[in-house]
């Protein structure tokens, strides 16, 4: 049985990794034992297969497609750093109000898996590299068709994660309620009456924690899907997060003319201003009672209905050692 | 050292060559960027589709890629080759791609799709045996490293089919070199032990 060590060795070996006196060590191992020379051989056997792999081609029309892409898209894509870009975001995102937010957060024992025993973390694009303007342009666009957008992240450490979560949004006056955590999965932050200039804000504040010390990749921007949606939803006790119209007859003022019908109760008094709030949650819990948890009441209580040029966010949170 | 000087030689060259085009798409000329995406689209292929098996995917995820590339163009530096910083993107979301599509839908060996790609060389498919003999030998791999984690799958696609060495994998993957190294010693170590496990008759 060979060591782990002489392993070692021997997987480097094949990589034509060792130095002189690494190489001389292997030479004398492979001289001493049989296994040795058999692992070895085989190492290289397999090195040998994936070398061998055939190399297969794209049709000669994918450039043109990418291009094709692009061009569609401009203006929105033109590869130029903020500083050189004026705000161009669309009309309607500048009607967007102060409307309150409301911010649900799923999350997973993963969130407190233990740093000791977190694996080496992964490696992908950073989120050092976002481009505000650029960001918010392509969140615009994707808002526009799909009401909605989701962003997929993933992220090195979870407490970490969630503290400069916390620290980002209470930085866009958005406060972070906690909420039960416990399962296996992946973190969900659930947002919505945001609007482009908003979650442009957020996602920057995280960049520039980013700077500091790598912890999230850089989003990307997709539809907010049916099942991210079904997700949010059972997670916050609702069948749906489109019944929000039924939702907010509570806590709406009633419209005039209901008022006129129903002379003898007193008016409905004006709702007072929401806090904007964030919530975690714990995920998958369909059944688990949460739509019960005091987080999540305080959460459904400052819902309101949506406001002119705001859509629904999702940001998936991924560990990056899943 | 004669044969090390030329490939420096070419990789500054294409470099050069790289930063032109770049320029220009910075000044919004995207068939620029069109001639950046020909160069090195096979390449960036391959590398996909070794990690996720499926040629529809693999497809997507490079066209995701060269538009992120795009988009973040004014953000390289020019402080490592351009495909470097090309490749680091694609690998990066082929990770995460599979990452996501875990549990999703889990691969197995006839699932292995080429979405009716051909091999680059065409001497590969002039001979009906030969054929045969590859599609099951390319069946097989694929599936002993489908077995294997995203990550150890990585360096060893980089490694032995990209023939990538250390250092730039230590780059593209942002990780030290040592990091590399017990990678690339666990993935080759997990790849024998599930080839054995595969295939006992030691084929």
């Amino acid at each position: 049985m060979l060591s782990d060590r002489h392993c070692q060795l021997l997987t480097a070996f094949v990589d034509g990794r060792l130095g002189q006196r690494h190489h001389e060590e292997v030479q004398r191992l492979l001289e001493q034992s049989a296994h040795a020379r058999s692992l070895l051989q085989q190492l290289q056997e397999d090195s040998q297969r994936l070398q061998e792999l055939p190399k297969l081609a794209l049709e000669p029309e994918f450039a043109a497609e990418v291009v094709s892409r692009i061009d569609a898209a401009q203006p929105h894509t033109v590869p130029v750093s903020a500083s050189r870009v004026p705000r161009s975001l669309p009309g309607w995102v500048g009607l967007a109000v102060a409307a309150s937010l409301l911010l649900a957060v799923t999350a997973t024992s993963y969130l407190y898996y233990s740093v000791r025993n977190r694996p080496e973390p992964e490696h992908t694009l950073g989120l050092a590299d976002f481009d505000r303007a650029a960001f918010q342009e392509r969140v615009a666009i994707e808002a526009r068709k799909n009401k909605g957008v989701q962003l997929d992240l993933t992220y090195q450490d979870g407490p970490e994660a969630v503290k400069r979560l916390r620290q980002a949004f209470e930085h866009n006056g958005i406060k972070l309620l906690p909420g039960p955590v416990d399962g296996n999965g992946e973190l969900l932050v659930f947002a919505e009456n945001i609007n482009a200039d908003e979650l442009g804000g957020i996602v920057a504040q995280l960049s520039a924690e980013e700077r500091k010390s790598h912890q999230f990749d850089l989003p990307q921007i997709q539809p907010f899907s049916a099942q991210e949606h079904r997700q949010v939803a059972r997670s916050l006790g609702l069948r749906s997060l489109e019944n929000e119209d039924d939702l907010f007859k509570n806590i709406l003022p009633a419209p005039a003319k209901d008022k006129q019908s129903t002379p003898k109760k007193p008016p409905t008094p004006a709702p007072a201003v929401k806090d904007r709030v964030a919530i975690v949650l714990a995920s998958g819990a369909v059944q688990g009672g949460q739509g019960t948890s005091a987080a999540v009441r305080d959460f459904l209580a400052n819902r309101t209905a949506a406001r002119p040029g705001t859509f629904r966010v999702v940001l998936v949170l991924r560990p990056a050692s899943a | 050292m004669a044969t090390v000087v030329p490939e420096i030689e070419k990789d500054r060259a294409v470099n050069a060559d790289d930063q032109r085009l770049i320029a220009e798409c910075l000044m919004g000329k995207t068939t620029a960027f069109g001639e950046l995406v020909s160069r090195y689209q096979n390449r960036l292929f391959n590398t996909v589709f070794r990690l996720l098996d499926h040629a529809e995917d693999a497809r997507d995820v490079v066209q995701e890629s060269f538009l992120n590339a795009y988009q973040a163009l004014d953000s390289f530096k020019g402080d490592s080759l351009f495909f470097t910083w090309l490749y680091r993107i694609a690998v990066n979301s082929a990770i995460s791609f599979k990452r996501k599509q875990r549990g999703a839908r889990r691969l197995g060996v006839a699932d292995v799709d080429r979405g009716g790609l051909e091999p680059q060389d065409p001497s590969e498919i002039s001979q009906p045996d030969r054929v045969l003999q590859l599609a099951d030998e390319e069946r097989r791999i694929q599936a002993a490293l489908a077995r294997l984690s995203a990550e150890h799958r990585a360096v060893l696609v980089m490694k032995d089919i990209d023939g990538m060495k250390y250092e730039d994998m230590a780059e593209v993957l942002e990780v030290p070199i040592g990091t590399i190294r017990s990678r690339l010693h666990r993935a080759r170590m997990d790849l024998r032990n599930i080839w054995q496990e595969m295939y006992p008759e030691g084929q």
